[in-house]
């Protein structure tokens, strides 16, 4: 496969420059009315919360980071805009798919790996992004995209730090896309 | 666009929800556009295959970039109504390359999981759960990790601040940087990914584009009037040591002075938070100028949003709660917590009030303190949304009566109503608790009269009105209906709502002998009011005069003297003062001809208003009003002013007792020429 524009189905991918623009466009108007920008990872550990938290309810509650989500007085822990913005991104993302009619149930993966071991590395690379947000305040959206475009020290940093530990792992795991 | 959601702290509730939903709907469009619904496509990155990550993030970033600062040029966007992001050294390195490993390995970042979701991706949904199980792992061992995550904190820094070079070359750079990535990620495509030499006209197309962007960010930042950082709050490099809690305690160091504060937030200090942890509702009623509310039980919840940096400021009514809020936050990590000594009361007590309410005695030193009060009052009083709403006049318009004077029966239909409160101000206690108006709040009219600069009788200063006033739990919103079993009493109670500034209120007509009259319903139960702070009026009201005022009018001429006295002690027959008479060329009519024969209610505009034109009283005739006491004359000037609608109307508070006692002002006696 080529690095052409060409999904593997359906029609070709915009152009990344055209796509770039808008999702620029898109974080502009966040800061404009929302006054913060673009963010997945923090609406994704909201659900993580309510969801440990129907789980183990009292362990949750004195938990140092979650506990103070659930607690007297506080709002929903749903209650948070990011977790409306990662609807807002599952069906803005599922029309375009729709549209584009790239919309497949797959594994998708490189020729030399098994659909399960590709699972297996998704699961691990997940469980590391997840911690990693947390940790970093942020992710790709709220983080590296959002913080750059405002010139946050720390956002950059994370940028390069993105890119360096992508880069330095990315050889042990070529064998799982190429 | 009145500032940002964030800034407007309206971002968690439906309105802003529903448009976190739209932006996110555009997000994960164009998230989906780029191809990235597909890991193999986002990963290209990391062997030079497709470079598609690198070219959406960096035009993303460097078209929200410009658009930010053309934004903020025009004064459209105001960085301070973004939310900041803190730069965390260790948290955001550590976490960088964790996330960058994860990356690469999983194939997704949140969000585009999230679209290949959406494309029905097994690997997006399953790398979603490892993430919710990372995220569950960091929950759980939040404690052992909160050095990394808190520690090596930089502030709300940008890069520019943390380079010592100007922001805007940043944006200029970072415009540069891409369209040299773009020239070389079609490069390294066609190296290492196959991808075929783009024909000429795309390339010279993408050079056009690349000059615009690079042209864009050089105008942008040379708009005048940009500001560089969004609201920096960045202190010296001070050592991260967190002191012992019950060292900081026993040094008093936890706590702020309310004149130390206030000279902190006039000078605007950059450095300093102020949290106002009090119930919203309270928030509303009267707030420091500054301050954020985060109430108590949601500080755990949002301390994430405080920043690390510089001097935080807690404040409450007293000191519990704000005490409480300290030792959380403290134990949170953050060690630049202060608490305002006493609160909120003990701000407006010492930097609010007047000298003569604090007992200074000296005058140089009062009068030195003055100007200083002044110029607190000035700032923190001033211009509040409290003292001049914006919000639509609560109308108290009926046929026939002007909105400041209501009838009984608009008076019935409004019993119940939020933010409407109803005061008796008849002279005694036991008249209210023998029955009184449903809901109505008790206040002796005489309880806002006392002696003032040796002068008996006068109308408390603003200040001291509003100690009174929110003692009984008003505050600025309410509409005020005022009754009395005497309408002179109502209308004395409406002034010192005037003098306060306050928006809405009005008399009954016909008082509460009206009300009884007519069946209406009687309480006897006494309402549970909590007092608010009230926010002094700065300054003195606009239409009361002293005695060297009308003695100066006088003079000059051009203003008509109404005594509204009983004849007999306009023409000097009895007296109870110092000397009998009058004001040499007052008018007199006395109150009570303005209203109905034997009740306590107006006579019909029209008649008064004819009344008033035959006496010479128009409009536009400045006036001055004035009886024995200043009680009498309270009615006519209400009447003249709010309901006849008089342009020009003083109240002489003083009235004859003042004028009598000064023997170097002139007197008349005797019936008055008639002209």
């Amino acid at each position: 496969m080529n690095a052409s524009d060409k999904a593997s189905n359906g029609t070709p991918y915009a152009s990344p420059y055209l796509a770039g623009f808008g999702l620029g466009l898109t974080l502009l108007a966040s800061f404009w009315f929302l006054g913060a920008g673009l963010g997945a990872s923090g609406g994704l550990a909201r659900v993580t919360a309510w969801v440990q938290h129907k789980v183990a309810p009292e362990h949750v509650e004195k938990s140092a980071y979650f506990g103070p989500w659930f607690a007297d007085g506080a709002p929903h822990v749903l209650a948070y805009y990011l977790v409306f913005m990662m609807l807002g991104v599952l069906i803005g993302g599922l029309f375009s798919a729709l549209i584009a009619r790239r919309v497949r149930p797959m594994v998708e993966r490189g020729p030399r790996i098994s659909a399960r071991g590709r699972l297996v590395l998704a699961l691990l690379g997940g469980l590391l992004v997840g911690f990693a947000s947390r940790l970093a305040r942020g992710c790709t959206s709220g983080q590296a995209l959002s913080g750059t475009a405002l010139l946050f020290t720390g956002s950059v940093v994370f940028l390069v730090c993105v890119f360096a530990g992508a880069y330095a792992t990315g050889l042990l795991v070529r064998r799982q896309w190429r | 666009m009145n500032g940002t959601l964030f800034a407007l702290d309206l971002l968690d509730t439906p309105f802003g929800f529903a448009m976190a939903g739209l932006i996110g709907l555009l997000f994960g469009f164009f998230l989906e556009q780029a191809g990235f619904g597909s890991s193999k496509r986002l990963t290209g990155i990391f062997y030079f295959q497709d470079m598609a990550v690198l070219k959406v993030m960096f035009t993303a970033v460097v078209t929200a970039m410009i658009g930010y600062t053309f934004l903020t040029a025009f004064g459209w966007l105001k960085p301070a109504d973004v939310f900041p992001l803190e730069t965390f050294w260790g948290a955001q390195i550590v976490g960088g390359l964790l996330f960058g490993a994860g990356f690469v390995i999983g194939g997704w970042c949140p969000g585009t999981a999230l679209v290949g979701v959406a494309s029905a991706k097994l690997d997006a949904i399953v790398f979603l759960a490892g993430a919710t199980i990372g995220s569950v792992i960091f929950s759980e061992f939040f404690d052992a990790l909160t050095p990394l995550y808190a520690g090596a904190c930089a502030g709300a820094v940008t890069l520019g601040q943390s380079l010592h070079i100007p922001n805007k070359l940043l944006v200029i750079a970072f415009a540069g940087m891409a369209a040299l990535a773009f020239a070389g990620s079609t490069w390294l495509e066609r190296k290492f990914g196959g991808a075929p030499i783009q024909p000429a006209e795309t390339t010279r197309r993408n050079r056009w584009a690349a000059g615009i962007m690079i042209a864009a960010a050089v105008i942008a930042t040379v708009m005048p009037g940009r500001q560089t950082t969004p609201a920096p709050t960045v202190a010296p490099d001070a050592p991260g040591q967190s002191q012992g809690l019950l060292a900081a305690v026993a040094e008093a160091e936890d706590h702020i002075e309310p004149m130390d504060l206030a000279e902190r937030l006039m000078r605007d200090d950059p450095d300093l938070t102020l949290i106002d942890i009090r119930p919203e509702s309270d928030f509303r009623q009267f707030s420091i100028r500054g301050a954020t509310n985060i109430p108590l039980e949601q500080l755990e919840s949002r301390a994430a949003s405080l920043p690390c940096k510089g001097t935080l400021v807690l404040y409450s009514n007293g000191t519990t709660h704000a005490g409480q809020a300290w030792m959380a936050l403290r134990t949170m990590g953050f060690d630049n917590v202060l608490v305002l000594t006493d609160g909120i009361l003990a701000f407006w007590r010492e930097c609010l009030t007047p000298p003569s309410l604090s007992g200074w005695t000296d005058e140089s030193a009062a009068s030195a303190g003055r100007a200083a009060l002044d110029a607190r009052r000035a700032y923190f009083i001033e211009g509040k949304t409290l003292s001049k709403p914006s919000a639509v006049d609560v109308s108290m318009a009926e046929p026939g009566l002007d909105r400041h004077v209501v009838s009984t029966a608009w008076l019935g239909d409004q019993l119940g109503k939020p933010d409407f409160r109803i005061l008796d101000v008849r002279a005694k206690s036991t008249s209210y608790t023998a029955g009184h108006i449903p809901g109505a709040l008790y206040l002796s009219h005489e309880s806002v009269r006392g002696t003032v600069d040796g002068v008996p009788s006068m109308l408390l200063p603003g200040a001291e009105l509003a100690v009174i006033f929110g003692r009984l739990g008003l505050s600025p919103q309410d509409t005020v209906v005022v009754y009395s079993d005497a309408l002179r009493d109502a209308t004395l109670v409406a002034v010192a709502l005037e003098r306060l500034g306050h928006r809405s209120f009005a008399v009954l007509n016909g008082g509460y002998d009206k009300w009884i009259t007519e069946k209406r319903p009687v309480a006897k139960d006494l309402p549970v009011v909590k007092a608010v702070v009230y926010p002094p009026p700065v300054g003195s009201d606009s239409f009361t005069v002293s005695t060297d005022d009308v003695a100066g009018a006088l003079k000059r001429g051009g203003v008509k003297i109404l005594d509204v006295r009983p004849p007999d002690f306009f023409t000097g027959k009895k007296s109870d003062e110092a000397r009998p008479g009058r004001i040499p060329g007052a008018i007199n009519r006395e109150f009570v001809n303005d209203l109905v024969k034997g009740k306590e209610a107006w006579k019909d505009i029209p008649s008064l208003s004819s009344a008033y034109d035959k006496a010479g009283f128009i409009p536009d005739q400045p006036t001055i009003v004035h009886c024995r006491t200043g009680h009498q004359a309270s009615q006519t000037y209400f009447l003249l002013k709010h309901i006849l609608g008089h342009k020009d109307v003083r109240w002489y508070d003083g009235s004859w007792s003042a004028w009598a006692a000064r023997p170097d002002l002139p007197a008349e006696m005797g019936e008055a020429e008639t002209k």
